[in-house]
């Protein structure tokens, strides 16, 4: 039953999920700059910068999430909300105004 | 509205379940992995989404894209932009509602980005019909 599950299954799941969201960031990064080179075009390097900017960002808040309610989970103690949703989804906010921004360049 | 006290864990290490005296609590937090889990594949999809845009515009050259590209990737990135805002939400409400021990409130944004997706997805086949290979 759920109560015999090994508590570092979900966790592992979880922080994978992280991780996959940081590659795609990672992507959308390199996507910006395979593009058809404009060295001029200085937005769309910022938002290529930016995106691996929050991709590490992206990284590194899943793994301390993730060990956050994990430990939480086996003292059982109250998991708080913390800002690491918010962050993320500010961050790759953030990358999607900077894009719509170099396509509004032009 | 039916309860359901199955978000929580079973404290006590006997059979009997135990119901909650307060009436908040934490729910298990596998369900707490669970519903982080479904806000990042939301946000894989906004990435999707923000990354069809740059396809539509950068990859042939931002300066030689066509207003009807450049109107598709604006379309698509504020798509992508707006279910950063709806999915943290979501999350939240969910979140409360485990800790509440309610029925999951129920959501139209699959429906509605779906539908969304698929109206870009259908313009883009009728460009290219109509304009060969260029948009």
């Amino acid at each position: 039953m759920l109560r015999e599950e090994r508590p570092g299954l979900q966790a592992e799941r979880t922080l994978l999920a992280w991780d996959r969201t940081a590659l795609a960031i990672l992507a959308n990064g390199a996507l910006l700059l395979v593009s058809n080179v404009d060295r001029n075009d200085v937005l769309r390097i910022t938002a290529a910068v930016v995106a691996v900017a929050v991709a590490l960002l992206a990284a590194y808040l899943g793994r301390i999430r993730v060990q956050q309610i994990v430990d939480a989970a086996r003292r059982h103690q109250v998991v708080n909300a913390g800002p690491a949703m918010t962050l993320l989804a500010g961050g790759v906010l953030l990358l999607g105004v900077l894009e719509l921004a170099t396509f509004l360049r032009y | 509205m039916a309860r359901v006290t199955s978000w929580r864990t079973l404290r006590r290490a006997g059979d009997r379940p135990v119901l909650p005296e307060a009436e908040e609590a934490d729910p298990d937090y596998r369900f707490t992995l669970a519903n982080e889990r479904t806000f990042l594949a939301w946000m894989r999809t906004a990435l999707g989404m923000l990354a069809g845009a740059v396809a539509l515009v950068h990859v042939a050259g931002n300066k030689h894209a066509s207003t009807t590209q450049r109107s598709l990737a604006v379309v698509l990135a504020c798509l992508g932009i707006l279910i950063c805002l709806t999915s943290v939400r979501r999350w939240q409400v969910v979140q409360q509602a485990m800790r509440r021990g309610e029925d999951l409130p129920p959501s139209r944004h699959p429906l509605l980005f779906s539908v969304a997706v698929a109206l870009v997805g259908v313009a883009v086949v009728v460009l290219l019909l109509n304009g060969g290979s260029r948009l």
